[in-house]
């Protein structure tokens, strides 16, 4: 009886000492979990978990899985584990980082990353980041707003990309064939007009171009709102959106913003209405049109189906002549906030991870494998062959009149929530052909002038 | 005997009725805690936000006519259809119910990509009617992006999908009406046609309703067709109240904020709709039997 006993204890002592210790960051081993809605950042999150973990020495998985969000099942499956307690240890947010702060998914992590905060430049800090006013503003206008308890300062997750939406990109080979120059980026709107033209006489709908308008706010928000922004400058832009009687909508300066969008409607390859994100990626991979309009998020989207980058001639949007501003400015933003969830088994392991990963080691392995840009300020390289460099440095920028797609304008109510979607779905009257420039501006009008009325 | 099918349909069917139901009187974004906001809701959509009821009638209407015209056009196809079967002799009608079923068993998605090129720019369809010169229907960025024809394609998909299965309900019921009731009409000089009208159709009554019900039920649910094909587009000319719906709850249409408690709201205002409907339907029809009985 007592050699019986002797033998379990014995075993579960032998046992106990070759348990792997979990949540110790120091020892760098266990498991990690990681959620993300973006398929072509897995190879990179896989390469940052790799490099982390060859670097402790220690037995680190890093398990990452990607639910696609355009059918919604991202946000589902995220609904779902919230209510379960069965979130990962690190949770990317899908929109706006706040929602999900609000619904307490992450762990706060005041003081916890200070010291990684200096990776990242401080305006991409300020803005996107930590708390700021202008957050605490917004919601305080949304009777719904559910972090309406975070302070200012607090700071919950850090971003993994760094970009801006409003850059063209065209197939250096089909605008060789055309007899364009594969290598120079048109200088002025006329000049790309003139080009997208060339390209379609010579290759037919081959030589046309592509946005994915089966998401109608993508003409809306990626090429209109910048338009009007560097037509009528940035101060009339807000004054535009907040006009409640809608009648600026009709001034001839705006109406000759819509007009220079619809210069591009005669070269929308047919299907453009149809073409989600993923469809509209592989129709330009497929030479099936010259020219993609997009953000510089869309490259990895572009070499995930095969693009290869070389091939590629990336420029930010051209300015038409005649408006308040000579060239388009983007201020960046950050996206694919990270954070430790509520429900991470690992939480230190979590915490220690993302201090490397938010840092130069980390972000290099997870740009080894991403198209996308990291938000981690990263040394610049002679080996950069990235199409997006030049075109960013030619772009990116600050001040008044730099373009920040993240301002809201309009009315912001709860009754005005499906506006931007309305506003977008007609301006897909001109390229159905259903709308011109002036009866668009009429019911732009309209949309607004209800919109505001319904929020008083 | 009965205790697991009632489980497993209160399960499956009421629960997730009840909470629909329930959740419609919430504020909820799917991450937070929900918010009761009663009837909020509704009155949301149905009073204070024009824009939002506007596109809720738009997609109603089309939801209307997606019902009307499906269902017609079910009914019209598959009648005849499974009265040619059920003349065909029995080997022939074999290859037929097989050849019939091809829609029934191939993957959704693949139909509805296939059915996207055929009626695309450089599909057959838009080709066939640029060689008969008939530019109308022959709209250069193909059916699906005319604010116009996007909905009648939707509606021939839709017809498409739901003829093999209506077609094998009729020949079932034809395959069960009594043959001597042909051959006493053939015996008074009924003709053909005749027999169709005076017999066979009365008889396919029942199979009628069960088509006209389906294809109703099919015609309002329908989402995930749309969504695939034409995402409610171009300028919601096929936006439906389940695809309106689906965008509300999470947020594709409600300025990224996920609205399930108005998304909820808004398909029970329809339900609540047909039921009453329904109702007033079946009083209309008690009311006129009795005065005939009388």
């Amino acid at each position: 009886m007592l050699s019986i006993a002797a033998l379990v204890i014995g075993t579960g002592l032998v046992l106990a000492g070759c348990t792997t210790p979990t949540g110790n960051g120091a020892d760098a081993s266990g498991k990690l979990t990681i959620w993300t809605f973006k398929k072509e950042w897995v190879p990179g999150l896989e390469a940052a978990g790799a490099a982390y973990s060859e670097k402790n020495g220690g037995d680190v998985t890093v398990d990452v899985e990607y639910f696609d969000e355009a059918n919604g099942l991202y946000s589902s499956k995220v609904t779902a584990a919230a209510r379960g307690d069965e979130l990962p240890d690190l949770l990317t947010s899908y929109g706006s980082q706040w929602d999900y702060v609000g619904g307490n998914l992450y762990q706060q992590l005041n003081g916890k990353l200070d010291d990684t905060l200096a990776n990242f430049p401080s305006a991409l800090v300020d803005s996107f980041v930590k708390f700021n006013d202008s957050t605490q503003a917004t919601c305080a206008s949304n009777p719904d707003c559910t972090y309406g308890d975070v302070k200012i300062g607090d700071y919950y997750t850090l971003p993994q990309i760094s970009g801006a939406t409003g850059y063209f990109y065209a197939n250096k080979d089909q605008l060789e064939a055309a007899g364009v120059d594969p290598n120079v980026a048109p200088a002025s709107w006329e000049d790309l007009i003139a080009d997208v033209q060339k390209t379609h006489d010579a290759l037919g709908d081959a030589g046309g171009a592509v946005i994915p308008l089966k998401i109608p706010e993508t003409g809306w928000l990626w090429l209109l709102r910048p338009t009007l922004f560097t037509q009528i400058g940035a101060q009339a832009t807000a004054d535009l959106f907040a006009d409640k009687t809608g009648e600026s909508w009709k001034d001839p300066a705006v109406i000759r913003s819509l007009a220079i969008y619809d210069d591009l409607s005669p070269y929308w390859i047919p299907s453009v209405l149809q073409d989600g994100i993923e469809e509209a990626d592989q129709e330009f991979v497929s030479g099936q049109a010259t020219w993609y309009y997009g953000g510089t998020f869309s490259l990895a989207g572009l070499v995930q189906k095969g693009m290869d980058p070389s091939k590629l001639l990336v420029f930010p949007m051209p300015v038409a002549a005649g408006g308040e501003l000579s060239k388009l400015t983007l201020r960046p933003w950050a996206s694919g906030s990270i954070g430790i969830s509520k429900d991470a088994k690992n939480a230190d392991l979590a915490l220690d991870f993302l201090k490397f990963y938010m840092s130069e080691p980390g972000a290099q392995a997870f740009a080894s494998k991403v198209a996308d840009t990291p938000a981690v300020t990263l040394p610049a390289s002679d080996s950069d062959q990235s199409p997006l460099t030049p075109a960013t440095a030619a772009s990116f920028g600050d001040g008044e009149d730099a373009y920040d797609e993240f301002v809201s304008y309009g009315p912001t109510c709860d009754a005005a929530k499906t506006l931007n979607n309305q506003a977008s779905v007609a301006l897909t009257g001109l390229v159905t052909g259903e709308q011109t420039p002036e009866s668009l501006a009429g019911v732009l009008a309209d949309l607004y002038q209800k919109s505001w009325a319904a929020c008083e | 005997m009965l205790a697991p099918a009632i489980l497993i349909f209160l399960a499956v069917q009421v629960f997730p009725m009840a909470f629909s139901a329930g959740l419609s009187l919430f504020r909820w974004d799917g991450l937070s805690d929900p918010r009761f906001i009663g009837l909020d809701n509704y009155l949301g959509f149905l009073a204070d936000d024009s824009i939002l009821r506007g596109l809720f009638l738009q997609s109603l209407g089309n939801n209307i006519k997606l019902a009307i015209f499906v269902t017609l056009g079910v009914v019209v196809i598959s009648i005849p259809l499974a009265v040619a079967m059920n003349t065909v002799g029995k080997r022939t009608r074999g290859l037929v119910r097989t050849s019939l079923l091809l829609p029934m068993v191939t993957a959704g998605i693949a139909v509805f990509y296939a059915w996207t090129a055929l009626l695309g720019s450089d599909g057959p369809v838009v080709t066939l009617f640029k060689l008969l010169h008939i530019d109308l229907l022959a709209p250069n960025g193909g059916w699906l992006s005319d604010p116009v024809l996007a909905l009648p394609g939707l509606i021939a998909v839709m017809i498409w999908s739901g003829v093999p299965y209506a077609t094998l309900l009729y020949l079932s019921g034809l395959q069960s009406i009594d043959g001597t009731l042909y051959e006493a009409a053939a015996i008074d000089g009924a003709g053909p046609w005749r027999q169709l009208v005076s017999i066979t159709l009365p008889l396919l009554n029942p199979i009628t309703l069960i088509v006209v019900v389906l294809n109703l039920v099919y015609a309002m649910q329908s989402y995930e067709m749309i969504y695939l094909i034409t995402n409610g587009g171009p300028s919601y000319s096929t936006n439906t109240v389940g695809l309106l719906s689906y965008n509300l709850a999470f947020g594709t249409i409600g300025g990224g904020s996920a609205q399930f408690g108005t998304a909820a709201a808004v398909t029970w205002t329809v339900t609540v709709g047909m039921a009453l409907g329904y109702v007033s339907a079946r009083l209309v029809a008690h009311a006129r039997r009795e005065r005939s009985l009388r």
